[in-house]
């Protein structure tokens, strides 16, 4: 916590956390540390009860999530023929993970439903104020679309490893952390 | 028809509709160059025939016609002046509306090669020298060449020798001057061109900087900058000299002239042949005959500017638009909502067929769902239907007219629609719903809902669009003014015991209550503090900060101090995130400082380095302590209190009471569960308290609660009213994606018009909206409106009468949802994504 010499008895803050939390995110790599700061400060948190939804399958969303605490299910009902089929568990989310960071470029459908199992503590990256940098600094935006193309290569590249998605659903192959 | 607007002649805005006045002002500007000569002629006459004389009533007579005259002329001048300024402004006018809303008619394909910034700035500020020309434009040349005509005219009757020899003296000034000028114009382009090199260098050598310090290059970059800056001074340099030999240029003669009349006029006076009084007047004349001139050379640099930027808004907007806005001396057709199509293409570019001979039927009420991959052309088909874009061949009929031929405003009368990034405009949501509505009646229609109704339309169409919650959150956030509400605030008082009695245990965990004994993490440091709601507007939250009987008492206990390194560090922190982002509202909404004070506090942030807060001046200090003061740990993220500093405000809030009960038991009403709390939102009025904003949905479910209890108390329809004045801010951006989508699809609910075109209307919208809302459609216009829908959602396919699958800009398949899936054909294909 050394981003205020000056007042060493300001009591760390949630802004101040936030900050360390996205520090440590291999997708703000190459973001300097005052956008980063921006981004932090328009970071939201959320607390969600076992069992709220944090959203749902088909939800246009302009947020990426961090989990800072708690653990989440992710749910997904198929319904081919407008059978309305029983919510498929996925598998679920913990600590320490980030997620729907392609929200964070364009509205995208949630793929999935996502509902907490436990109490859970959710930091909540605004889209708006994520493209604002992006238009600012264009090295960063630069950085990202590699980390993100990094990503969905990694993905495909399991999918491919896994065979056919139907067989058995993992996170991996998903592309969880996107969508 | 008359000339388009971009096609009109610079001139012909100074004439066609002034005539009248451009006479008037000729008719004064004859007079006025009279008023200007015959005191030159007064002026002689005091000479030669008061003086020379020694006539006194002569002196008094010319002397005082001398002054009747200069009044006149200087009366006339500024009558000429205003009369050019009314004409230029009131064309500035008529320009900018006009061009206007020409702009606004031209095709949308107009707008996606005009930047909004080009149109911006050639309405704003490039029409302003324009305008202002055109006011000069006739009548600045006339008074010059007239004043230019009647003194040198009066200087040859003076004495032609002399005239003459003057004139030839000015005719070499006018002949020489232009060639310095050109000069100047050279010389000054060349120092333009170096100074824009020198300006790319330092750009590069700072942009650079990593290789610059990795190679320590920094003699070889100076010397760079060395080799242009030489340019740039040797450029300059020579711009000025060209400069003051204008000046020169020009001094010298105008002294010449006055030379060649003391040498020549003088040797006439002595020889007798040139008297004193016409000496005079003629140097004043020779003066007089100068100023026309330069005015006529600023006349042309002024009409060579206004000319280019002229000819360059009018390119910038030469095109006309599809349709006429309407037919005179009819009224707009009311159609049946029978649609034809016949070999319907359009082409663009050239060859690209972007619908290529689409035939089709809809019958009156029928619905049509418009499917097909992207580009497959089936949102441009809604387009070109709704007349937005024009078919360039083949034949689309509505109610049995050819839509190429009907007027925008025979289709605003017959046809709604909504399209798939709708815009919304600043100013409330009830203005925005009314949109479609309004724009109706400016073209000779309107919504047919009564007045008395309209209240109640706008709640149903807020309801059906789904849009209920959102509008009752705005309403339940904002404050009641109690001289118009006065009846309300007795509601919400109510509300809120009944809100205790019925929900105090469930909601608990939601809401933080007012408690006397506990932090508020929802309200501010001053609330905190006095915990109540002051009662004369000095003791107002916001302007504590100034008042000495409260600064008094932060100071005795002991707060101060904090209070300013508390506000000390906001400032800070929030002076840094604007440094990033800009000053953008958003960063405001999450900080107590206000976006009107930043640059204020953007002072004070740079006066804080190497200072202690407390070292500052006071009235900085107190300007820090009104930030703390408005600071609201639970909004406010940006900084932390520690444990120590609350449990110091709650015992000083303790202490305040019994302060303020002593002192002057009137100025504050500490909260009392009995009282209207004007200082607070409607919602924390009947909660006795505050949100938990970071529990996600506990808005939602605490406003349900509220909804319930404003049904009992009636007023829910009050609040809702409330709700729909709230400010959307510019260009709708405190609306989110899918508020702006509902409040578009409410517009078209409310027109309700024969036809209803959707395109991808509920495209940024949850599941369970979509099929609410499309289950709407079909309920309350299925049989009534037709409806032509671009959909990309496959499952609300089956609500529709007729599907077709659109592919490369043809309809490849039309039927109905469940013929087509049996055929399995290419809408099996996109159903099952089997392709």
């Amino acid at each position: 916590m050394n981003s205020s010499p000056e007042t060493p008895e300001m009591p760390t803050c949630e802004y101040e956390q936030n900050i360390l939390i996205l520090r440590g995110l291999p997708i703000f790599d190459g973001m300097s540390v005052e956008t980063l700061k921006a981004l932090a400060y328009f970071c939201k948190r959320l607390k969600y009860k076992p069992g709220d939804f944090v959203f749902h399958q088909g939800d246009e969303e302009e947020q990426a999530y961090y989990i800072i605490a708690g653990k989440l299910e992710l749910l997904r009902r198929e319904d081919a023929e407008g059978k309305a089929d029983a919510d498929v568990s996925l598998g679920t989310l913990g600590p320490e993970k980030l997620f729907g960071s392609l929200a964070l470029l364009s509205e995208v459908k949630r793929l999935f439903s996502l509902r907490a199992v436990e109490p859970t503590t959710l930091l909540v990256l605004p889209r708006k104020q994520f493209l604002t940098n992006m238009r600012d600094n264009p090295d960063f935006a630069r950085k990202f679309m590699k980390t993100l193309t990094r990503q969905i290569t990694k993905w495909e590249e399991n999918t491919f490893l896994k065979g056919s998605c139907t067989v058995e659903r993992s996170l991996a192959n998903v592309g969880v952390s996107l969508i | 028809m008359p000339l388009p607007i971009s096609k009109r002649s610079l001139y012909s805005w100074a004439f066609t509709q002034y005539l009248r006045l451009q006479a008037l002002l000729l008719a004064i500007i004859v007079v006025m160059v009279a008023t200007r000569v015959l005191p030159l002629e007064m002026q002689k006459r005091v000479i030669n025939q008061a003086i020379g004389m020694r006539d006194m009533d002569a002196l008094y007579l010319y002397s005082g016609m001398y002054l009747g005259f200069v009044v006149l002329s200087s009366t006339l001048k500024y009558v000429t002046n205003i009369l050019q300024s009314y004409i230029g402004q009131k064309v500035l006018l008529e320009m900018r509306q006009g061009l206007f809303e020409h702009v606004l008619s031209l095709p949308l394909a107009f707008f996606r090669r005009t930047p909004p910034g080009t149109i911006i700035n050639s309405l704003i500020s490039e029409m302003v020298p324009v305008g202002e020309f055109v006011g000069v434009a006739f009548s600045m040349p006339v008074v010059n060449v007239l004043t230019f005509l009647v003194m040198a005219g009066y200087m040859f009757s003076l004495n032609a020798t002399l005239a003459a020899l003057s004139i030839a003296v000015y005719v070499a000034d006018v002949a020489i001057l232009p060639i310095v000028q050109r000069k100047f114009n050279q010389s000054n382009r060349k120092r333009v061109v170096a100074t824009q090199e020198l300006s790319s260098l330092v750009g590069e050598s700072a942009t650079g900087i990593q290789e610059v310090h990795a190679n320590a290059s920094y003699a070889l970059e100076a010397d760079k900058f060395r080799g242009r800056m030489a340019r740039v001074y040797k450029t300059s340099l020579w711009m000025y000299i060209y400069k003051f030999g204008i000046k020169y240029v020009d001094n010298f003669f105008q002294s010449l002239g006055p030379f060649i009349l003391f040498l020549v006029g003088g040797w006439l006076a002595i020889r007798g042949r040139f008297d004193l009084g016409a000496f005079v007047a003629f140097l004043s004349a020779y003066e007089k005959v100068y100023d026309p001139w330069r005015e006529l050379m600023e006349f042309w640099q002024r009409y060579q500017d206004a000319k280019v930027r002229y000819k360059q808004i009018m390119t910038n907007f030469d095109d006309q638009s599809e349709q006429a806005a309407f037919a005179e001396g009819r009224d707009p057709y009311i159609l049946r909502g029978e649609i034809r199509l016949r070999d319907v293409s359009y082409v663009v570019g050239g060859n690209i067929r972007l619908l290529d001979r689409i035939n089709l039927d809809l019958r009156e009420g029928e619905h049509l769902a418009l499917v097909g991959f992207s580009g497959s052309g089936k949102s441009t088909l809604a387009l070109v239907l709704a007349q937005l874009y024009r078919y360039t061949s083949g034949s689309v009929e509505l109610g049995g007219m050819e839509v190429g031929e009907l007027t925008k405003r025979d289709m605003v009368h017959n046809v709604g629609m909504v399209v798939q990034h709708p815009y919304i405009f600043s100013g409330s949501i009830r203005e925005n719903l009314l949109y479609s509505c309004d724009a109706l009646r400016f073209n000779e229609g309107d919504c047919h809902i009564p007045d008395e109704e309209r209240l109640d339309r706008l709640i149903e169409a807020v309801q059906q669009v789904g849009l209920f919650l959102d509008v009752l959150r705005f309403a339940l956030r904002s404050r009641l003014d109690p001289e118009r509400h006065a009846d309300l605030t007795d509601s919400i008082v109510r509300a809120r015991m009944a809100f205790n009695e019925l929900h105090r245990g469930e909601a608990d965990e939601d809401i933080e209550f007012l408690d006397v004994d506990a932090f508020q993490q929802y309200g501010s440091i001053a609330l905190n503090i006095t915990f109540g709601a002051p009662r004369r507007p000095e003791l107002a939250h916001d302007r504590l900060s100034e008042n000495d009987f409260f600064l008094d008492f932060l100071a005795e206990h002991g707060l101060h101090g904090d209070l300013v390194r508390l506000g000390a560090e906001i400032a800070r922190r929030t002076v840094e995130i604007v440094g990033a982002v800009g000053p953008s509202p958003d960063v405001f909404e999450q900080s107590p400082m206000a976006q009107l004070d930043h640059d204020t506090y953007a002072g004070i942030v740079d006066a804080l380095h190497g200072r202690a807060p407390e070292e500052l001046p006071r009235g900085d200090q107190r300007l820090l302590l009104k930030l703390a003061l408005a600071f609201t740990p639970g909004m406010h993220k940006l900084v932390g209190l520690g444990p120590g500093l609350t449990e110091r405000l709650l015992h000083a809030r303790r202490a305040f009471m019994e302060h303020v009960l002593e002192l002057d038991p009137g100025a504050f009403a500490f909260f009392d569960a009995k009282e209207h709390i004007d200082s607070q939102s409607i919602q924390d009025n009947i909660l006795f308290g505050y949100i938990r904003q970071d529990n996600a949905g506990a808005e939602n479910r605490v406003n349900q609660l509220i909804m319930q209890l404003l049904i009992v108390e009636n007023v829910l329809e009050r609040v809702l009213a409330i709700g729909l004045d709230f400010d959307v801010g510019s260009s709708g951006d405190r609306l989110s994606g899918g508020q702006r989508q509902k409040i578009a699809l409410a517009r078209a609910f409310l027109k309700s018009s024969p036809v209803i075109i959707l395109d991808e209307a509920t495209s940024a919208l949850d599941n369970a909206s979509q099929t609410r809302i499309q289950n709407l459609i079909t309920r309350k216009w299925k049989g009534k409106s037709t409806v032509v829908s671009v959909i990309h959602r496959l499952d609300t396919l089956k609500n529709y009468d007729t599907v077709a699958v659109m592919k490369a800009g043809r309809i490849i398949e039309k039927g109905s949802y469940l013929e087509l899936m049996e055929k399995k054909g290419a809408l099996y294909e996109l159903v099952t994504g089997n392709s």
